[in-house]
């Protein structure tokens, strides 16, 4: 039997060998008029400019810097200003289309040039030529070689002495988590190899919206309320603590180095969009991979230990998406193509309103008219995809918004929760992995300050986890087991940690590319650092090694 | 029954809602929430239209046209544009199921009335409806200016656009009715052979016609393009299928997400290569099923994953139909699709009769030919795309033809399904071994 990453990637490779044929298209053609927009549009999210960038040098800047007129909160002089720097037939047209919201003065680095940002726009999807009949017998073998290594790569990936290498080489626990799939992402994005090009990945917008909203989805479902009603004494306090001060250690950690290494060093400490920045790693920080309690078990922890962390985790991933709700309710964006204008508490209220209507729906639903498991199907992706693309249209948060509607299914009475769990479960990897794939192709590898900021982040989480565990465990009286301590503090980065910085990235995709790298690399780090230690303590212990995957699927 | 009602409401509300925030149409957000919306509204209408008897797919059809972009536009054109990657990989998934479900050896029997339908009824009602629009020409405006010569060509092209038949909606109403038997068999048999030669028949008469407006863009070219599209989509087919029975029986695991992934392939390099993905994924079903011996493994992959293909499938196709075209062509799209529906019942009627077919056959199969989609939009599109000068005419014409079958004739022929005898005859024979949740069709 094929293990399923590896028949998950053949799918993949199988869209992306799809996408590939829209890409080559697009390379014979002459620009797609749709990629004027992904130009326009890149530029339309304009996010401010250093406060002492005036109009001139704004026009200066362009047509790169397209927030010429975005400073504090945008005026009808602002306005005014960009429609002369338009008329005077400079390129900032985007700069009233969406500006950051601030509370006060803003600056950011000029619209990074990110080369993935078809994905993260909502933008028109390009539609691509067709291909001309003198390149079509090479297309055709391309396909066809295609479907046949398609076919080679699932049996070899399959194969059980492929898999004893993985784990000779030990990067079983990688290939396990899915980072292969972010690898190949990646080189898929590469120009050499120009699979994953701009058109392409504009394509793939309507799925990485979906892949967010599922794991959301599938992280509210897994949450049972009736576990808060039989939470040990001081456990609130215990990840109170704990999620503060990683949170803190992290955010402060971030600030400084985006702040002291980053593009601008102008940048104003009291920068809103530094602030953004710093939150988003930190609230993707203080999140643990939910396969903690299981990799726990495998490494022969004991119990009770492994029934803290698990509750402990749980309670960590309601702050996450919590803060995830702040975050976008309080940074929002605004401008001619967003048409309400409400309070940050409004959207906060809209948020959770929109999740509850969805779930209230998809409940109905389930009680009504779902009785066997293709309808399950249809209800699961249908709920999913319509959550998820409501919240991205209004500029809301996908993961939260799908996380309210899981966690209310999940929790309201019924008999329909196996069948929708099975359902969840059988779509989960193909989902993810997919998702993934994505990630890759967004991720800037070659960004120097990702890499700073990542070390950074690993060692700020590290020690924030630490203290935060030691302190919380402390004030809260909780007794923890040395295994169940090490577990929270030498912790693995999950689906969840991933989702919220590339919701982020969504929310704001002209923001800084940089916070990708500390959480995909982080999680590489992460891993490794697990399996090192695992190593060490078997040693200790006397023990052979034992497998030490984070085993991270989905969420 | 009314909490469906106030669900359907509900959702809508949402969708209205969402979209007074921003007009993202055509977005990637704005599409995933049309793909959500329509494929839930979809299959809660499918259902309140399967309790009042009639087919879920007429309900998946309704709520695309009444969300889509000409009555409600809740889910804009821009969005329903992007969708229609999904409806390339429904045809071609539709398409593979079609071919699985042609297994020569038990068709044998039936091949007889198969071909004799073919000819009769679908080649006689060419004619018919060829005659019927020279009839109609009065009422056409952009026909008057032609010459007597020009005007049989249309007519002919005209008559053979019109009469093509939708191997998707027979598929999808067998499923969804669960039927088994002769009339099924004969109804996709025709209807499969029939697409092969409507489509040679176009290019056939739509060669002629052009040369009759002094087009010169000669006959060399449009036999190669021909031949591409007909030798090249069953040739690449024949390799595909054999690539899905190389996996299906070595690889085994990850089967149903493989196919799909062929499927997708197939439509969107198929469609840039002016391939006919119905025919690719329809070649590859039918080596499958003939040749390999997974092919009941193949069908059950399929089932596993087809209700949210076709729910979309359908919506997206409803939402594309054209009701302002209706109102323009209204009187002459009439006339042809009574002509079209009377040409092909008797047709099959007589046909079956000459071909010794059992007494349903002879009754109930023409029933199966009604429905039109897909290829039927494909080439009135083409058509539209070929003649320039009027073809947008036309193609109203025509696409105002293919709204009124899509819309009525699937419930015709459920009523058909029914009164044979053969509906919730399908014995769960194409399942190898149930596999643990991937149950499951509608029932009728």
């Amino acid at each position: 039997m094929i293990a399923p990453r590896w028949t998950s990637m053949v799918v993949l490779i199988g869209l992306l060998l799809a996408g590939s044929t829209v890409a080559r298209a697009d390379d014979a053609g002459t620009l797609a008029p749709d990629e004027h927009d992904v130009l326009d549009a890149s530029a339309g999210d304009a996010e401010p400019v250093p406060a002492s960038t005036t109009s001139e040098d704004a026009a200066a800047q362009a047509p790169i810097d397209a927030g010429a007129d975005a400073t504090d909160e945008p005026t009808d002089e602002d306005d005014s200003v960009a429609e002369e720097l338009e008329d005077a037939g400079a390129e900032v047209d985007a700069g009233t289309d969406e500006v950051e919201p601030t509370p006060a003065s803003s600056t950011e680095p000029p619209p990074s040039d990110d080369p993935a940002a078809p994905a993260l726009e909502d933008v028109p999807i390009a539609k691509p030529p067709t291909v001309e009949p003198t390149e079509r017998p090479a297309f055709v073998i391309k396909t066809i070689l295609g479907l046949l290594g398609l076919l080679a790569l699932a049996y070899v990936g399959g194969h059980p002495r492929v898999q004893q290498w993985e784990r000779k080489l030990g990067v079983a626990q990688l290939v396990t988590a899915g980072f292969p799939f972010v690898a190949l992402g990646l080189v898929a994005r590469a120009p050499s190899v120009g699979i994953l090009t701009d058109s392409v990945l504009a394509a793939l917008g309507p799925l990485l919206r979906v892949g967010l909203g599922w794991i959301g989805f599938v992280v509210g479902f897994r949450f049972d309320a009736r576990m808060l009603a039989n939470l040990p004494k001081g456990m609130g306090t215990l990840v109170s603590v704990r999620a503060l001060v990683t949170f803190l250690a992290i955010a402060s950690v971030s600030i400084v180095v985006l702040r002291l290494v980053g593009a601008l060093p102008a940048w104003p400490w009291s920068d809103p969009m530094l602030l953004r920045d710093g939150v988003i790693l930190a609230t993707a920080g203080l999140l643990t991979s939910r396969t903690t309690p299981s990799l726990l078990e495998k490494r022969g922890g004991h119990p009770e230990s492994v029934s803290l962390v698990q509750k402990v985790l749980c309670l960590e991933e309601i702050a996450g998406v919590f803060a995830l709700l702040v975050i976008a309710a309080y940074f929002r964006p605004h401008g001619a193509g967003v048409s309400w204008q409400l309070p940050a508490t409004g959207w906060l209220v809209l948020t959770l309103g929109a999740g509850v209507a969805v779930g209230l729906v998809v409940y109905a639903i389930l009680l009504q008219s779902v009785k066997t498991n293709a309808e399950s199907l249809v209800l699961i992706l249908g709920s999913v995809a319509f959550a998820s693309g409501l919240a991205a249209n209004l500029r809301m948060s996908p993961v939260v918004v799908c996380f309210v509607a899981g966690l209310l299914l999940a929790n309201f009475p019924g008999e329909y929760k196996a069948r929708l769990g099975e359902t969840l479960e059988r779509l989960e990897r193909p989902v993810y992995h997919l998702f993934l794939v994505v990630v890759g192709a967004l991720w800037r590898i070659e960004d120097g300050l990702g890499w700073g900021l990542m070390v950074a982040f690993v060692v700020a989480r590290l020690f924030g986890k630490a203290i935060g565990t030691r302190l919380g465990a402390a004030s809260g009286g909780v007794a923890l087991r040395p295994d169940g301590r090490r577990a929270l503090v030498v912790a693995p980065i999950g689906a969840l940690s991933i989702a919220v910085v590339i919701n982020a990235r969504v929310l704001y995709p002209s923001g800084s590319t940089s916070i990708v790298t500390p959480i995909l690399g982080g999680a590489v780090v992460t891993e490794l650092l697990i399996h090192a230690l695992t190593r060490a303590t078997a040693r200790e212990n006397g023990d052979g090694p034992r497998p030490a995957s984070s085993g991270e699927g989905a969420a | 029954m009314i909490l469906l009602v106030v669900l359907v409401v509900a959702l809508g509300g949402l969708m209205h809602f969402a979209r007074s925030f921003s007009a993202g149409d055509g977005t990637s957000s704005g599409t995933a929430m049309s793909f959500g919306y329509l494929l839930l509204t979809a299959f809660f209408v499918g259902t309140l239209f399967k309790q009042l008897r009639l087919p879920r797919l007429t309900g998946y059809l309704a709520v695309g046209v009444v969300a889509g972009p000409n009555v409600l536009d809740l889910v804009p054109h821009a969005a329903v544009d992007n969708l229609q990657l999904s409806t390339g990989v429904a045809v071609a998934l539709i398409a593979l199921t079609a071919g699985t479900e042609l297994e020569f050896r038990s068709m044998r029997p039936l091949l007889r009335s198969i071909g004799w339908i073919t000819l009769i009824a679908i080649g006689g009602t060419v004619f018919l409806l060829s005659a019927i629009v020279l009839l109609l020409r009065p009422l056409l405006p952009f026909m008057q200016q032609m010459s007597v010569g020009q005007s049989l060509a249309v007519a002919w092209v005209l008559g053979v656009v019109t009469v093509a038949q939708s191997p998707a909606v027979v598929v999808a109403l067998r499923k969804e009715t669960a039927s088994a038997g002769p009339v099924t068999s004969t109804v996709l048999g025709v209807v499969v052979i029939g697409d092969l030669v409507v489509i040679l028949l176009f290019a056939v008469a739509s060669m002629l016609a052009r040369s009759t407006f002094g087009a010169s863009a000669g006959f060399e070219e449009t036999a190669k393009a021909l031949a591409w599209e007909l030798l090249g989509s069953l040739v690449i087919g024949v390799i595909v299928g054999m690539v899905l029975a190389i996996y299906l029986k070595r690889v085994k695991a990850g089967a149903g997400l493989f196919v799909l992934t062929t499927c997708l392939v197939v439509a969107e390099v198929g469609r840039r290569l002016h391939l006919d993905p119905l025919l690719v994924a329809l070649a590859a079903g039918v080596f499958i099923r003939n040749v390999s011996s997974v092919g009941d493994v193949l069908h059950h992959e399929i089932e596993a994953s087809s209700l949210p293909v076709y729910v979309i499938f359908f919506a997206v196709a409803g939402a594309t139909i054209h009701l302002d075209v209706l109102a323009k062509v209204g009187i002459p799209a009439v006339v042809i699709v009574l002509a079209r529906g009377g040409g092909l019942l008797f047709g099959t009627r007589i046909a079956a009769k000459i071909a010794g077919a059992p007494e349903s056959v002879q009754r109930y199969a023409g029933f199966g030919l009604l429905p039109q989609a897909g290829l039927a939009l494909a080439l009135a599109m083409l058509f539209a795309k070929l003649f320039p000068e009027f073809g947008d005419e036309a193609g109203a014409l025509t696409l105002g033809v293919v709204a009124i079958n899509e819309i009525v004739a699937p419930a015709i022929y459920r009523v058909a399904l029914v009164r044979s005898g053969e509906a919730g005859k399908d014995a769960p024979a194409h399942a190898p071994a149930p596999e643990a949740g991937t149950s499951s069709q509608p029932s009728a």
